[in-house]
């Protein structure tokens, strides 16, 4: 009898502990043999840090046999190949001072039937600044800075220094635009305060604007292009009330003021919420484009009589408005909305096409598209952007995305399939497929690039 | 309403936790209170987090981050700031957590952009684990026995085991399974299961000394569960009490952090 109760005993003991005690040692059985735990001092900051990578990618562009409006001059080669060397490095002088450069050099050849046949290179200082901070909430930054301002993905309102900063990018996300992009020289003082913060920035002119499509083969600093002007940015954000932060944002660039306002929310675990509004009176991008070409001396004087009306200046609006989706599994979905006042309405492309059928200003019409691309603004007055990630897709360090850019309306797309594979601490590649697909009197399918595709191999340091 | 409601069930479930152990000399809530104690020093303070990840026993990746926390008096739950150090390619990026708001800032592109609570989960070694967190703030701990357990420095410890439910939306994970040296009040293990019950993974939290005023562990070994190779350690280091401005608490600031 004593000898059942015993092994009944060890029986109930057994049951209800092993399957728990095998699940434990399994999990510590994973643990992999390290070091003993010792402790390491803890690291000092250091006085420089940052990242190099170099690469080289090639592209291949398959190109429309006919356009409805030809380009001035046919130039688009079938094969690109650039090598290029990125940096960013950050050089702490003590507690208060720092002082930030960010660089990217590109040699370019257009490889045709015989490699290569042209060549050309690029040097873009993206930043080059000194930090200040006297006081726990106190900064002031001078020299060139990237400002960004907004909440928009594909495009910002509030974003007012994006104008004709693009530098070279292999990738038309806008989160690679976002990253290989000048920025302004500029003084600037930010005070942080419990519940928000206040900015003022001063660019001052350095130089007169230069005209577009400079050629790239320069060591120039590029002021030109992000010192044409004397602009000013105020800006402020204040929580008032728990995640209602909004962030106002006040800009002069010596002619008028603009201003906007973003925000954003969360709802759930899952979704943001964002909106961003900007506002301020300004002339139709004909207008401005036609302007900008005769100022820069492009043009002569007689082609303004080419926009609308002599002075189209009015009260225009921008907006972006989306939603970004986040999943567990690491899936990300944006979707935004777009609006632009001052782009192109149906009825002007409909000129559009019309002008460049009938009259020999395609130098001109081509133009006013080009200038919307440089000044990073929307070419139309509606669009939609959808774009889907994943990281850590199928394999580890993985990154697979794709985005549709639609023109609203006329159903247009720009689409965009990139991988990212990160296949060591050092190497990584990266391929991206683009295609500008619409019908022939569309914004997209009458570019002359049908569509392209890249190959990219990277290596950091 | 919903304020009221989550009130209401958290002041049921606290009572049926007292009536169900009307013996215990502490409530789970309790002793969840005093381990939050032990893994999180009461003033504003600041480590150095070094991440290695392992993919079957080899390290294949390091992140060493800085973390600022400081209790937010308005929610209860502390508020984070992290400044990654390593590698070098992340070298400045910036993560802000306050409560369900979060942002993250990348120097790169000079954005700094918000993201949502989901992703606190995303890595092998979440944010949610990387961040200090009141546990006691976000879940309601039940007692659900005594158990002996064994360490990662593979000693048997008589531990309490707390069953932790999310009680609330910045909860970072569904439940809790949380085993606490009786005694000390020092987290031996846990497991953490997603809102649809799966296991995530485990953790074993070791290296106890002397910091900050406390005991408090200076390694944590997160074995996963979804990817059965996979193991990451956390090794804090550098505890050090400091006065960190509210102001440092908004995404205008994630450019300015410092590393140090």
């Amino acid at each position: 009898m004593r000898v059942m109760r015993q092994f009944l005993y060890m029986l109930a003991i057994l049951v209800s502990a092993t399957p728990k005690a095998f699940a434990q040692e399994d999990a510590l059985d994973r643990i992999p043999t390290i070091a003993p735990l010792t402790q390491e001092k803890p690291a000092r900051a250091r006085v420089l840090s940052g990242s190099a990578y170099a690469g080289n990618a090639v592209e291949y562009f398959s190109t429309r046999d006919s356009l409805p409006v030809n380009l001035p001059v046919s130039a688009t080669p079938d094969w690109l190949d650039k090598a290029f060397l990125d940096g960013r490095a950050s050089v702490r002088i003590n507690t208060r001072l720092r002082v930030v450069v960010s660089d990217r050099f590109s040699a370019i050849a257009q490889l045709h039937e015989k490699l290569p046949v042209d060549g050309d290179y690029r040097n873009d200082l993206r930043e080059a600044y000194v930090e200040w901070r006297p006081a726990p909430s106190l900064a002031f930054e001078a020299g060139r800075v990237n400002v960004r301002y907004g909440v928009g993905y594909a495009f910002a309102p509030t974003d007012f220094l994006r104008s004709r900063a693009i530098a070279d990018t292999l990738s038309s996300d806008p989160s690679a635009q976002r990253t290989d992009r000048l920025g302004v020289f500029m003084l600037r003082g930010e005070y942080f305060f419990s519940r928000g913060a206040v900015d003022v920035l001063y660019a001052p002119k350095l130089a007169d604007p230069t005209p577009l499509l400079t050629s790239a083969s320069t060591f120039n600093l590029g002021a030109g292009r992000t010192n044409g002007a004397d602009r000013v940015i105020a800006s402020a954000h204040y929580s008032i009330a728990r995640d209602f932060d909004p962030q106002f944002v006040a800009y002069y660039d010596g002619n008028r003021w603009s201003g906007g306002v973003s925000i954003t929310h969360a709802l759930g675990d899952n979704i943001t919420l964002y909106a961003e509004w900007a506002g301020g009176k300004a002339a139709s991008l004909f207008s401005r484009a036609f302007s900008f070409g005769v100022d820069t001396g492009t043009f002569p004087d007689s082609v303004l009589q080419l926009s609308v009306g002599n002075d189209d200046t009015t009260f225009r609006n921008a907006v972006s408005a989306g939603f970004s989706y986040q999943t567990a599994n690491k899936i990300n979905l944006i979707v935004e909305y777009n609006y632009y006042g001052g782009g192109f309405s149906s009825y002007d492309w409909a000129q559009w096409f019309a002008s460049g059928m009938q009259t020999n200003l395609n130098g001109e019409l081509w133009y006013v598209r080009d200038f919307a691309r440089d000044q990073t603004i929307p070419l139309s007055r509606n669009r939609v952007f959808i774009r889907l990630a994943r990281d850590d897709a199928f394999l580890k360090n993985i990154t697979l995305s794709a985005f549709a850019l639609v023109n609203a309306g006329d159903g247009s797309v720009v689409g965009q399939f990139e991988a990212d594979y990160k296949f060591s601490q050092k190497w990584s590649a990266t391929f991206i497929a683009q295609t500008y697909t619409g019908a022939t009197h569309s914004e997209y399918g009458s570019l002359p690039i049908a569509s392209s595709a890249i190959l990219s191999l990277q290596r950091s340091f | 309403m919903i304020v009221m409601r989550e009130l209401a069930t958290l002041g049921f479930v606290f009572a049926l936790v007292a009536i169900s152990q009307p013996a215990a000399a502490e409530t789970a809530q309790s002793i969840l209170q005093q381990t939050d104690k032990v893994r999180n020093p009461g003033a504003p303070f600041t480590v150095l987090d070094t991440l290695v990840e392992y993919k079957s026993g080899k390290p294949t990746a390091k992140t060493v981050l800085r973390v600022y926390a400081k209790l937010d008096q308005e929610i209860g739950q502390y508020k984070n700031l992290v400044r990654y150090v390593e590698p070098a390619d992340d070298a400045g990026k910036s993560l802000l957590m306050s409560g369900n708001i979060m942002w993250f800032y990348d120097p790169n592109s000079a954005a700094t952009i918000r993201i949502s609570p989901q992703q606190r989960l995303l890595g092998q070694a979440s944010n949610g684990d990387v961040l200090s967190v009141n546990l006691s703030g976000d879940y309601i701990a039940a007692l659900s026995g005594e158990e002996a357990v064994e360490s990662a420095e593979h000693k048997s410890l008589d531990c309490w085991r707390l069953d932790l439910s999310a009680a609330k939306p910045s909860a970072v994970y569904g439940r809790i399974e949380y085993w606490v040296e009786k005694g000390t009040y020092h987290p031996v293990k846990a497991r953490f299961y997603a809102d649809s019950g799966r296991l995530l993974k485990v953790a074993f939290y070791a290296g106890y000394q002397s910091a900050l005023g406390g005991e408090r562990p200076t390694e944590v070994f997160i074995v996963d569960e979804l990817d059965k190779s996979l193991v990451t350690t956390m090794s804090f280091t550098g505890y050090a009490s400091v006065d960190i401005p509210d102001a440092w608490y908004q995404r205008s600031f994630l450019p300015h952090l410092p590393n140090e």
